[in-house]
């Protein structure tokens, strides 16, 4: 695995924990009440514990290479980046209308929301994008394949 | 990042020369392993300077490593001017 093919990866589990961390924090605030103590507790501790497992993991992970020579990047990962980038930049932009249609549609002309939610809003389809780039450049690679 | 139908012997070159690996290839050209694994499948045609550096690596020609099928050149360019 490269280093575009394990940033890919780490993009999409930093993904998944954007994910549970939102259905998280998404449930406490829609029930207005925390969970159940034990649960609750239990809760965050596995997903800190996981979450500094992850970042702690990332160094090894990235640092560990091929070979010694082996480049950051070549030809084709540049090429593959850029099919990539280019088209989660199409499908955020995309997605970022469509939101701010159905906002338009239902809110009206004078209707109004938090400013946070622009903040959500904008943060939510920054990790869609990075989740669609991830997903492009593990798709161009295909399946990898072992040395023969 | 089409083919373009170019077939390469690059799989047989590496087994003349010792049995390289693909990572071996891949380090002496400056390239990542996938990259080397995908030329060899055929999915991926290699840049002009990588083609040249492939064929370096076996001490021979990129017509040696790399064909273009033949009767596929645009027929206009080869017309004779008259």
């Amino acid at each position: 695995m490269n280093s575009t093919q394990k940033t890919a990866w780490i993009f999409i589990v930093s993904f998944l924990f954007t994910v549970v961390g939102v259905v998280y924090v998404g449930s406490i605030l829609y029930f207005r009440r925390l969970p159940p103590r034990p649960l609750g507790q239990i809760a965050v501790a596995a997903v800190t514990c996981a979450a500094v497992g992850f970042l702690v993991l990332i160094v090894f992970f990235l640092a560990k290479r091929q070979s010694r020579v082996e480049p950051e990047a070549d030809e084709r990962d540049h090429l593959i980046r850029g099919k990539a980038l280019t088209i989660s930049s199409v499908c955020s932009s995309l997605l970022l209308a469509v939101v701010l249609l159905i906002l338009g549609l239902t809110l009206g002309q004078t209707g109004s929301i938090p400013v946070y939610l622009v903040t959500l809003i904008l943060w939510g389809i920054f990790q869609v994008a990075l989740l669609i780039y991830a997903l492009v450049v593990l798709v161009q690679y295909g399946r990898g394949g072992k040395d023969e | 990042m089409n083919n373009d139908h170019i077939s390469n012997q690059i799989r047989r070159l590496r087994f003349d020369h010792g049995e390289m690996t693909q990572q071996e290839l891949a380090d002496k050209v400056g390239v990542t392993r996938q990259t080397i694994l995908a030329i060899e499948a055929g999915k991926y045609a290699p840049s002009l300077p990588l083609a040249f550096r492939i064929a370096r690596a076996f001490n021979t020609s990129v017509e040696n490593v790399f064909q273009y099928p033949d009767g596929e050149i645009v027929a206009d360019v080869a017309k004779p001017m008259s």
